[in-house]
This record gives C-alpha cells, structure tokens and sequence, in this order.
C-alpha cells in the first residue's frame, strides 16, 4: 500500500515531465519522480531486510535530483536570457 | 496512522504540483511534498535521509520561488489544457499508470513492510560506515556529478560575450 502510494508520487511526476509545457514545469516533475523513486528504494529496502542499501540509494537519488536543478536552472536562465521566453517546444537552440 | 496521514498530505501535495497551472502553487505543493516524504523517512528511522529530504525540498522550493518571480508572466503556462498536445496527455497518463502499476506489482513481490525503527537505535552509523567502506565509488560519482552539473551551469548561464564584429554590423 505505501509502495503503491510512492510509486503513484513518481507516476504523477511522469504525467508533469510529459504534459507540462515550460522548463520550470518539467523540473517540478522530476523532483516528483526523485522523491518517488527514493520512497521506493527505501521501502523497497525495508521490505526486504536490507534497510541501510535502500536509505543509502535513497541519499544517492535525492542529491543526484540537485544537479538536474542545477542544470535545469542553468538552461533556463540562459534560455531568457537568449528569447525572454520559458516555453520549451521553442527551445530548438541555445544560440541566437 | 502517523505515517499515514503524512503519505496522504504527501500525495495531495504531489496531485496537486503535477496537476496545478500556477508554477508558484505547484512550487509550494512541491515544498510540501517534499516535507511530507521527509517525515515519512523520520518516522521510519531514516533520520539521514529525513534531514537531506527537508534540506533539497526547500532549496527547490526557494529556487522555484525565485525564478518563476524572475520569469514574471512565463511562470504561467498559457493554457495547461491544449487540444493539440492531447497524445503528450495521453502518453503522460499512461507513462504515470504504467509507472504505478510496476511498482505495485512488484510490492506484492516484497516481504511484509515492518515499518517499527530497530531495537538497536537509528541506522546514521551504519548507513555512514555503508556509504564509505561499500559505496565510496558512488559516493565520488555523485560528487562529481554535482561539481561537472555546477560547472556546467555555470557556462550555460553566463552572459553572452559580443565580438567585435558583430557591433560593426
């Protein structure tokens, strides 16, 4: 039951990758999917006797999430910088 | 009924950031979220996990905050709903679903979820001696992720140098 619930959090981050339009939406729906998947891996952990390997996956998926911000953050700024716009089906290039 | 209660505020808030047109709403339901999944860790002895958990969500939150502030009107999606990307819709629905439906099918595969934190005290010990002495490769793959995604934003980021030609044009 709360494995199902996590991974419906990581589903739901999916639908946000797939079906939202702007940079910011698309990272809002990672996060969700990082904090689905390390709920499952850290469950899934305590599930099967081996608590330390699910919170350490978990610790590895939660801070591995910080450098998809970082870039995501990166290519945004740089993306208004270049059109003062955010709407990715216009991000073909990252030049003028 | 804890844990359960912050799974229940953990997934409304989920719902809400994936579903909500308003980036700074979605953003503060992320925040949510991510407190939520936070306690869900606390309660079940990962008190590591918790803090990292509170410490990122509200980092995200902050930085969320600040550029869709920064965006101004681009923080807004037009129209969240648009005929045409009906199969993008569609595919995300399905993507979710499938998503779902592995990891419940794979929960039955599991063994019953004792979810009571261990006699012998919190597992901060053994998760650190884990992560060093088993997991150091990863641990240095995960650092220099971070350092190569910092650089890397970095470059992307900057502003754009003109060349001399370009202002005789």
């Amino acid at each position: 039951m709360i494995m199902t619930v996590a991974g419906i959090i990581g589903g739901l981050g999916l639908v946000c990758i797939i079906s939202r339009r702007t940079l910011l939406g698309i990272l809002i729906g990672l996060q969700l999917l990082a904090i689905g998947a390390a709920l499952v891996l850290v469950l899934a952990g305590v599930a099967s006797g081996a608590r330390v390997d699910g919170q350490v996956f978990g610790f590895l998926i939660v801070l591995s999430g910080l450098a998809q911000l970082a870039g995501g953050y990166a290519l945004a700024v740089r993306f208004f910088y270049l059109k003062s716009k955010n709407d990715m089906e216009e991000l073909r290039s990252l030049n003028r | 009924m804890i844990i359960a209660a912050l799974l229940a505020i953990t997934l409304g808030a989920a719902l809400i950031a994936a579903l909500v047109r308003d980036i700074r709403r979605a953003t503060l339901a992320l925040w949510i979220a991510g407190l939520g999944v936070g306690g869900v860790y606390l309660t079940i002895g990962a008190e590591m996990l918790a803090v990292i958990q509170w410490v990122v969500a509200t980092l995200a939150a902050i930085s969320f905050v600040f550029f869709a502030g920064m965006f101004g009107e681009y923080g807004f999606e037009r129209q969240f709903f648009d005929r045409k990307r009906a199969v993008f819709y569609g595919l995300g629905v399905i993507a979710g679903v499938a998503f779902s439906g592995v990891i419940w099918l794979a929960a039955g595969e599991t063994g019953p979820l004792d979810l009571e934190i261990p006699r012998s005290g919190n597992d901060l010990v053994a998760v650190g001696s884990f992560l060093t002495e088993r997991h150091l490769l990863s641990l240095e793959i995960l650092g220099i992720t971070l350092l190569m995604a910092l650089l890397g934003g970095g470059v992307l980021a900057r502003p754009e140098a003109r060349r001399e030609g370009d202002a005789e044009k």
